[in-house]
């Protein structure tokens, strides 16, 4: 049965399909998502939102497009839509110990000894930058496939995927010198 | 001057290749078990589903009287949210106080996380913002 037989069953009330949906693209969902958050925790939060979310928009899916496709932009949008809340955040956090010099602010607490994954290449780069390396590298997608899910131009999506292997190449050469 | 295909392997490497590309990102492999989304998917599904249909279930009558209501709380706001909000019309801010608020560590998921205070120099009023630690 294909992804969209799926969604049809799904839109006259057939839940269980859209757990066939969820089994077939969890672990999709998951990497797409630490691959842009560098996450994992966070990743996880996203991924139960944006599969809620997917649902609740399963009426204004095209048929004619890949469900892939689709649910990877919604995804990816709402990861990048954390990211932006959490800069903006910062960003308040930042003015108000200017205005507010006598305001006390804890020290952050020691982070985590232990990371089960390794992001030190992805931390680097920008989010976008981040999902078009992802999508390139460990999906197979051409950049007009990257600019489906990340809502630009084939060209803008290029440009993405050629600024995250710059910088991706950049530092493999640091750390290649640093171990001489 | 150099040919083009001189140029173009010069500019391939200051390029990650795909292999690198593949080491350098988290596949779906590296990932190991991934949480089921499922339960907590059908919990929030059905909590929503309910909300839905107690307002699409409820008489017309409780829909008007519901209608009302909230027209009316708008009304209210609009005539005396203004004398409420108005800047400058706060009372005069009491002596701060010399009680520090103050957190030495937090987890969230029994993992450290980051946390902040707040203390505003008007109301004596204390914020705490905790968030994961990235």
């Amino acid at each position: 049965m294909t992804d969209n037989d799926l969604v049809r069953e799904c839109l006259v009330g057939k839940m269980e399909s859209y757990k066939e949906l969820m089994d077939r693209y969890r672990n999709h969902a998951m990497a797409i998502a630490v691959n842009i958050l560098a996450n994992r925790e966070d990743a996880e939060d996203a991924c139960q939102e944006a599969f809620l979310k997917a649902y609740r928009n399963l009426e204004g899916f095209d048929a004619n497009r890949s469900y892939k496709n689709w649910f990877y932009a919604l995804l990816s949008n709402h990861c990048l839509d954390i990211i932006r809340k959490r800069a903006r955040f910062k960003g308040f956090l930042g003015r108000f110990r200017h205005e507010n010099p006598a305001a006390v602010i804890a020290p952050p607490a020691p982070s985590a000894s232990f990371e089960e994954l390794d992001f030190r290449y992805l931390r680097p780069l920008k989010p976008k930058e981040r999902t078009a390396l992802f999508l390139w590298s460990q999906e197979g997608y051409s950049t007009a496939e990257i600019a489906a899910v990340l809502g630009c131009s084939p060209n803008t999506a290029g440009v993405h995927l050629y600024r995250a292997r710059v910088k991706l190449k950049t530092l493999l050469k640091e750390e290649k010198n640093a171990r001489r | 001057m150099p040919d083009d295909k001189s140029r173009v392997e010069e500019c391939g490497d200051d390029l990650a290749t795909l292999d690198e590309a593949r080491r350098a990102t988290i596949s779906r492999e590296r990932l190991g078990d991934v949480k089921d989304f499922w339960p907590e998917f059908v919990t929030a599904a059905d909590k929503r589903r309910s909300i839905k249909l107690v307002l699409i279930g409820a008489r017309p009558a409780l829909k008007w009287a519901m209608g009302a209501a909230g027209l009316l709380v708008l009304i209210g706001f609009g005539v005396f949210g203004p004398k409420l909000f108005r800047y400058g019309s706060h009372p005069p801010a009491p002596e701060r106080s010399t009680i520090i608020f103050r957190i030495d560590s937090v987890k969230i998921d029994e993992k450290p996380a980051q946390a902040f205070v707040f203390q505003t120099q008007d109301q004596g009023s204390t914020f705490v913002w905790v968030e994961k630690q990235l």
